[in-house]
């Protein structure tokens, strides 16, 4: 079947009355959850995934899926803009610059851009799965532990990107974020790191209970120190539409994010986190004004999102054409198939044909219902902004709390989140960003795991790092970068000491 | 004040009775079961129980409900059973795991998982088979040994988790073919798998629902099973002992437990459900389409076998001298 | 900048120091060509205490040039003398209350617990009237049950307290 007769199979199945209403469902489901702070686009579908189980045929439960799937990503990237809720690692970038928006009452011009943005993004996403797919599918192969290590040594540099004014301070957090992620079993060794004959340690901390620790947590305590009642971020909703100066700025942003995430979106195992930090750095060199990105500037949120959408869609290749998920999200719909009799993988286009084509179609519909539920509620989302303090600040703590409950049904995480909520308003009062300390938190597992994993297969030569061409392109750019920003540096110093 | 305490009592009293207004009443089960998974969600074990719960409603009056609790590699979610009531509303599926047969030899476990359980069923056993590339030169077990012995080089080998079935079987094997095998250990069987499709690695170990896709892609190659017999998923596939290498491990055995103390009436009436749950064509089906083959035990065998199960990975890790300091 | 900034710095340089000795005497560190488990978080604890002496010595170095606080946003505002004390009179119940909810938790349960926590908000931290606060508490708990109980489905603990 060729992929024009497939698309028009696949439409003809994904728009019937009761897929197409599905997948309005599945939208709104997962925006609705999505939303909550506490949970993350992982949580959402784990919670929603049971829904899926009583409903016979495989398209429309997969159907369903993929609208929880692209719902619960915008619902994530909402709470990241209002109230600095990351509900997973891609959107911490979001929460940068959209917070400082939504702080300075342009959270709807924010909002905004992140659905037009997701709707590109996404769709273009779609479109290069339908013309593309199996033929960029090996690339998602192409990363071992090699080229994984210096993909995430160049994720890290992103990351430092992101630490505002010190240097320093950026390091420290990054420090930080790695010896966090080795709380726990380290997969290598089998030995467990730092758990202090703690059970609960021994898995490690979920990124959920950091992340909302530090960010939402922080913040509320950073709110609490004021004798006056305040709002939590500002009762200045201001225009809820973004502007066509908005548009005209963002433009480039959304297309440059969009190849990023595309592309980078493949890789399995952190394309989609590492796809939105190049994009961030980017758009923040070839700025005209990059003074401004940390301060609330538009293309920092347009850029990161659509690069975080389009890696959503991408990430379905691997899935569909390989039987590989690349993330735990995909992991979960991955499952659900199976639980259909459904096998993702190499033979799904010829077993199931109605199931392939299906999911695709209902993909672009998805895409498109996503804007149209979300642009009227761009407003609605806005004025969640008015809740008094006293009210939405223990509402998100109770929120937050219960997400990480769920994640691992046991109280301490409770404790961690309330740990790491000290910390975070630690780090307010001293000026640190946390930014970096989450994104090294996520990264850390993976540039630790792959280098030892790389020496392992090379019998301890760092020439693997190099004779592999992936790696060489990457920890060559890694090294250019570097040396580019210590020049820079070299040459501002003496302009300072005068 | 006055009011703001009356309502505080009876929310007090209300969730106090929810349990024993649910718990009054006519023989087990009166309410629905809840069937913990210690791992996360969309692993094989919770594929499995996931199964089990959508045939469950067919046997039983009482809904199974399946709940994912991971943690600790398994640890946290099977305390927890441990720790719960024994009144048969709390199962623990995947007994027989890792950390039930493995990790006991190699560390401090804060219960006892043959003692502190009772086990009601078996219901599958994943075994490791030992893969390799499509593109591989190797087309079988001997044409890798010989490669090795030949070249003198260690052969690069992707397993799921340090110590776990796949890298102890691997391990057993290298040293019974006098080669030297470097496993190397990632987060789990997803991402071994796709290193080893990816053709970073020489050979790998995994379980048959979870690289069966790429087998039956054409993208590896299967070489041997290390079960003492051969698995039902992939009868043409020869066992390393028939190969003429005496090592054979028990995988990873997923069975279903209660907590100690759970009254053998109710232990009697989970293991019958669940017999004629393995004996449904339709979860049969489902079971193959994922290639996970049916072998059911009842609670008295099952446990027989737990034993001798942990006895040999005892063995074998004493044998091979593995230690996690 | 302050003394707060310099005790912060030393006690980074403490914790690196710590992260250090911990992972050389309980993990392996293995080599450079082989590292082993105690590898990484070494090396974090040695760059821990390094980057905590840098920022300790820069604390100094800008208070010898004091137009680098214009640069450093409110950084330079806080002086030592004019430090403003945070108000702890709603810090510090909002965050013993949250403590107290993941304590109670799981022995209360989370109806219980929720109820006490809202209560306790509007009480201690908001300072809010009885009437307002039993609405809010009890609105709250409700909704909390209906989303994640009845809704989500989420298996959350009824309390140990109670069965």
């Amino acid at each position: 079947m060729g992929i024009f007769s497939g698309l028009i199979n696949g439409f003809s199945i994904a728009l019937t009355p009761v897929n197409l209403l599905f997948a309005f469902i599945g939208a709104l489901l997962g925006t609705a959850v999505g939303v909550l702070p506490g949970l993350g686009p992982a949580a959402t579908i784990a919670l929603l995934l049971p829904a899926t189980y009583a409903i016979s045929s495989p398209v429309t439960a997969i159907i369903l899926m993929a609208g929880i799937f692209y719902g619960s990503m915008y619902g994530g990237s909402t709470t990241s803009i209002l109230l600095n809720l990351p509900g997973e690692a891609a959107s911490v970038v979001t929460c940068i610059d959209g917070y400082k928006m939504a702080q300075k009452g342009r959270a709807g011009a924010a909002l905004g851009i992140a659905a037009i943005g997701s709707f590109v993004a996404g769709t273009a996403g779609v479109l290069g799965l339908t013309l593309f797919a199996p033929k960029i599918a090996g690339f998602a192969l192409s990363f071992g532990p090699p080229e994984m290590f210096s993909l995430a040594l160049v994720g890290l540099l992103m990351a430092v990107t992101l630490s505002g004014a010190s240097v320093i301070k950026g390091l420290i957090m990054l420090a930080m974020g790695l010896l966090l992620a080795s709380v726990g079993l380290d997969p290598i060794s089998g030995k467990t790191r730092f758990s202090f004959g703690v059970i609960e340690l021994q898995s490690g901390f979920d990124f959920v209970t950091l992340a909302m620790g530090v960010f939402g947590l922080g913040e509320i305590f950073t709110g609490l120190e004021s004798v006056m009642k305040t709002e939590i971020v500002t009762t200045k909703v201001g225009q809820v539409w973004p502007t066509v100066k908005d548009w005209v700025d963002s433009r480039m942003a959304i297309l440059r994010g969009t190849l990023i995430g595309f592309f980078v979106g493949i890789i399995p195992g952190g394309g989609a986190v590492i796809s939105s930090l190049v994009s961030y750095a980017l758009e923040k060199k070839v700025s005209k004004h990059p003074e401004e990105f940390g301060q609330g500037a538009i293309e920092g949120v347009a850029g990161p999102e659509s690069a975080n959408n389009a890696a959503s869609s991408s990430s379905f290749i691997p899935l569909l054409t390989l039987g590989i998920p690349g993330n735990a999200s995909i992991a979960m719909i991955f499952a659900a198939l199976l639980i259909k009799g459904v096998t993702p993988g190499p033979f799904l286009i010829q077993e199931h044909p109605e199931v392939f084509w299906g999911v695709i179609a209902s993909m672009y519909i998805g895409n498109v219902m996503l804007l149209v539920l979300n642009l009227p509620m761009v407003g609605i989302w806005a004025q969640l902004l008015r809740v008094p303090f006293g009210i939405l600040a223990p509402v998100i703590i109770l929120f937050t709390a219960i997400g990480s409950y769920s994640i691992q049904g046991q109280a301490f995480d409770i404790y961690s989140l309330v740990g790491f909520g000290l910390f975070g308003y630690l780090l307010r009062k001293l000026k640190f960003e946390p930014g970096p300390l989450v994104l090294a938190f996520v990264l850390g597992p993976m540039i630790e795991g792959s280098m030892r994993r790389s020496l392992l297969m090379s019998g301890g030569s760092f020439l693997i790092f190099v004779t592999h061409p992936i790696s060489m392109a990457l920890i060559g750019l890694f090294a250019f970068l570097v040396l580019g920003q210590a020049l820079v540096m070299f040459r501002k110093k003496p302009a300072v000491q005068t | 004040m006055k009011k703001t305490v009356a309502v505080l009592v009876a929310m007090l009293l209300a969730s106090a009775m929810f349990p024993v207004a649910s718990m009054a009443g006519d023989a087990y089960p009166s309410k629905p079961i809840t069937g913990v998974v210690p791992f996360g969600p969309g692993g094989s074990t919770d594929l499995l129980a996931r199964t089990v719960e959508k045939f469950w409603t067919k046997y039983s009056k009482e809904p199974l409900v399946i709940v994912n609790k991971p943690g600790g590699g398994g640890v946290v979610g099977t305390e927890g059973v441990v720790r719960s009531k024994p009144d048969g509303y709390t199962l623990y599926f995947g007994y027989g795991s890792g950390h039930d047969v493995v990790m006991p030899s190699l560390q401090k476990m804060p219960y006892d998982p043959l003692k502190d359980l009772v086990p009601v069923a078996r219901l599958s056993i994943h075994s490791v088979v030992i893969v390799t590339g499509a593109n591989s030169q190797f087309h079988s077990i001997k044409d890798m040994v010989a490669w090795a012995k030949k070249e003198g080089k260690p052969i690069t080998t992707a397993v799921s988790v340090k110590a776990g079935a796949v890298d102890l079987a691997l391990t057993a094997f290298g040293k019974a073919a006098g080669i030297k095998i470097v496993t190397v250990p990632f987060s789990g069987g997803a991402e071994a798998t796709t290193a080893l499709a990816g053709g970073h690695l020489m050979i790998g170990g995994g379980h048959p629902c979870e690289i069966m896709t790429h087998i039956k892609a054409g993208r590896f190659r299967p070489l041997a099973v290390a079960l003492p017999q051969r698995d039902p998923s992939l009868p043409d596939v020869p066992t390393l002992r028939e190969l003429g290498f005496d090592v054979a491990t028990w995988g990873s055995i997923k069975g279903v437990a209660a907590p100690v103390g759970t009254p053998k009436e109710v232990v009697a009436y989970l293991g019958g459900t669940l017999k004629k749950i393995t004996e449904d064509p339709g979860f049969r089906k489902a079971m193959a389409d994922m290639n996970m083959p049916v072998m059911y035990e009842g609670s008295a065998d099952f446990g027989k076998f737990l034993k001798q199960a942990t006895a040999d990975y005892l063995a074998l890790i004493r044998k091979l001298n593995i230690t996690i300091n | 900048m302050n003394r707060t900034e310099r005790i912060s710095a030393a006690a980074v340089v403490v914790f690196g120091i710590l992260v250090a000795a911990y992972s050389r005497h309980y993990l392996k560190l293995g080599f450079l060509i082989s590292p082993d488990a105690g590898f990484l978080p070494f090396a974090v604890g040695v760059a821990l205490a390094g980057l905590g002496a840098l920022w300790f010595a820069a604390s100094f170095r800008s208070e010898a040039v004091p137009e680098s606080g214009k640069e450093g946003g409110g950084a330079g505002e806080a002086d030592p003398a004019d430090a403003p004390v945070p108000a702890l009179s709603r810090l510090l119940p909002g965050i013993l209350l949250v403590i107290a909810y993941a304590w109670l938790f799981e022995r209360a349960g989370y109806l219980v617990s929720t109820v006490l926590f809202m209560v306790g908000w509007q009480k201690f931290v908001e300072r809010e009237g009885w009437l307002k606060t039993s609405v809010i508490a009890l609105l709250s708990a409700a909704a909390m049950y209906a989303l994640f109980v009845h809704f989500l489905k989420v298996d959350l603990p009824t309390g140990t307290w109670f069965s």
